[in-house]
């Protein structure tokens, strides 16, 4: 017989058991990512440590024309003429042109293959393959797609998964949300007190995480809204939505008439004496050709998250198309806010060391998560040891592998020889590997705290091996960098050094306190037993 | 918890797609303008309809309500579609 009553929904219950069994599943993924992109923030300044000791660039030199470089490496490479070739400008913290272009093989028959050289805009010679310098690439690749083919979906679904996570943490605490704003307990249990972080630490950041979320949204899984529009929308007209979304591009095939570049390179100069605009890069399409167009992209300084990009046609100077503060589209502009606050890359250093502290913070509420569910898995008698000593070596050596392994990366990208063939396969190699092993060693552990204080002070150990070789090979370029305005290498070894004193104080600290995971599940299980 | 889980993702991406479909029809804006809502609210109407699926004690439970909503929103849908074609 059918009820009369309507079932009533354990809606907190049902919404705190999805909150830590999802917490639990994505916890490593999620920590990878708020990790990486921590790391991630300071992705100029790690290149700098790591290319400049190599190729210091002289700053007292002066820049070769820009038109005459190009020359110069179109003449160096077999660059495929179909393709687009894109030039980023040197920085302060990146000091080199960065080319991007498709290069033809000697196999006509097989496809072109993309490159991004990194070329010394004093001498004009090619410094290095972009991809010869790994590091802040790869972490940077780890953030958003764990450096692996689809992998910006699966981190997109994690994504969607940690705004639910946050909707879910806000439904759980709504009650308690203001009420308890200003409570700190301190001599209660220790569960009490990793709840305290994970939900403190959830609320402070919920703006920010909020924020990181909907951005990381859109740039990894809008393919699925984009779709559904194209279907249902457009008819299938792909490149409709596109230009309805701000995303202009040529379709014109490339011409068979050959045109004189001079003008281009006018055309550039022109643009970059404009108030307020910082140049980033230039993108040819169809160089050589009678018409070719050429694509001036730069930053207004002025307003907020504004590009200020003008496409000309080389032959007569005719602009194409033109995005800046009074001509733009709401779609593309509303994404390039987002983008920015996502990167923070609106504001200086301070504001990405603000970022970087969140982010830890983050990373460390993920870890109070999985550590909550052991705790409440290892004081119930009919939990299974397993599945326990599976989510500790998940959580400690995962999260912990990654720590180690980022700071093996630091490591492989200041030794390993810069001739070495595939130098930025044998980093992702070492990166794995040490993850690997640690996740594997902590499958075994019989202490936590002292695993953890173990893993970082062999974090701390290796920071440090990395400081010492960096002045052992490089001092003499390292103090020339100083002098010539390039601070990004020496800041970028205060701040192992620094993560170093902080893995050195928390490892103090955890050998100093008594209890462990484990022994307090024994002691549980004994006293139900 | 697993076809919970299922259940969440699924009638929350079609849900959301659906929902975002009526409001480009509807709202009154430039077409980039009602992208970009489309695409910020799409993904907050997918964590809405997720949130509701695990807050029903069973992925039942919660695919009926989802049926009844989509069936109602693919009707606004193809209203919408004929009216306008």
């Amino acid at each position: 017989m059918k009820s009369d009553y309507p079932v009533k929904h354990k809606v907190i219950k049902n919404l705190i058991e999805a909150h830590s069994w999802l917490g639990l599943i994505i916890s490593p993924l999620l920590f990878l990512v708020f990790w990486a992109g921590a790391v991630t923030l300071f992705h100029d300044e790690i290149t700098q440590w790591a290319v400049t000791p190599h190729h210091p660039i002289d700053p007292t030199q002066v820049d070769i024309p820009l038109a005459k470089l190009v020359e110069q490496k179109r003449a160096e490479y077999p660059m495929d003429q179909t393709g687009r070739f894109r030039i980023n400008m040197p920085t302060q913290l990146v000091p080199y042109y960065i080319f991007y272009f498709d290069k033809v093989r000697d196999d006509p028959q097989s496809a072109s293959q993309s490159m991004a050289i990194l070329v010394d805009p004093k001498s004009g010679e090619t410094v290095a393959d972009k991809d010869d310098f790994y590091l802040s690439q790869f972490i940077y690749r780890l953030h958003y797609n764990l450096d692996l083919p689809g992998g910006s979906y699966l981190i997109g679904v994690v994504t969607l998964i940690f705004l639910f996570a946050l909707v879910s943490g806000i439904f759980i605490h709504a009650r308690k949300l203001l009420k308890h704003f200003f409570l700190y307990r301190v001599d209660k249990q220790r569960r009490d007190k990793l709840l305290d972080l994970h939900t403190v630490v959830g609320v402070m950041t919920l703006p920010f995480t909020l924020m990181y979320a909907l951005s990381g949204l859109i740039l990894n899984l809008a393919i699925v809204f984009q779709l559904a529009f194209v279907v249902f929308i457009y008819q299938g007209d792909r490149q409709a939505l596109f230009n309805d979304a701000g995303f202009n591009r040529s379709s014109e095939p490339r011409s068979e008439m050959p045109l004189n570049m001079s003008n281009a390179f006018t055309l550039i100069e022109h643009t970059t004496q404009q108030a307020n605009f910082e140049l980033r890069n230039i993108i040819f399409h169809h160089y050589g050709a009678d018409n070719a167009l050429v694509q001036v992209r730069g930053t207004d300084t002025v307003n907020f998250a504004q590009r200020d990009e003008v496409t000309y046609r080389v032959q007569d100077g005719t602009v194409m198309d033109k995005v800046n503060a009074d001509n733009y589209n709401v779609f593309r502009q509303g994404r390039d806010v987002l983008v920015t606050l996502h990167f923070s890359n609106f504001a200086g250093l301070d504001i990405r060391i603000l970022y970087f502290i969140l982010a830890l913070a983050i990373s460390a509420m993920i870890v109070t998560g999985n550590m909550l569910w052991i705790n409440k898995r290892s004081a119930q008698r009919q939990s299974s040891a397993r599945s326990i000593a599976l989510v500790t070596a998940m959580t400690i050596g995962g999260c912990g592998g990654i720590i180690v392994a980022t700071a093996v990366g630091f490591l492989c990208e200041r030794l390993l020889p810069t001739a070495l063939i595939g130098r930025g396969e044998w980093l992702v190699g070492c990166f794995v590997t040490s993850l690997l092993a640690v996740m594997l060693y902590s499958l075994k552990v019989s202490d936590i705290k002292r695993h953890i204080s173990q893993l970082l002070l062999l974090t701390s150990g290796i920071l440090v091996i990395t400081v010492v070789a960096d002045w052992l090979l490089f001092s003499e370029q390292i103090l020339a960098l100083w002098q010539g305005g390039y601070h990004g290498v020496i800041g970028i070894q205060v701040g192992m050094i620094l993560i170093t004193v902080v893995c050195l104080w928390t490892a103090s600290q955890l050998r100093a306190s008594p209890c462990s995971l484990p022994t307090m599940a024994k002691n549980i299980t004994a006293a139900n037993g | 918890m697993w076809p919970k889980s299922v259940a969440a993702f699924l009638w929350g991406l079609v849900l959301a797609i659906s929902l975002m479909l009526i409001v480009f029809r509807i709202l009154p804006a430039a077409v980039d303008v009602k992208l970009f809502v489309g695409l910020m609210l799409g993904f907050c109407v997918w964590v809405g309809m997720m949130t509701f699926c695990y807050s029903r004690n069973s992925a039942k439970a919660a695919s009926v309500v989802c049926v009844k909503w989509l069936m109602a929103s693919s009707l606004i849908n193809a209203l919408l579609f004929f009216s306008q074609t």
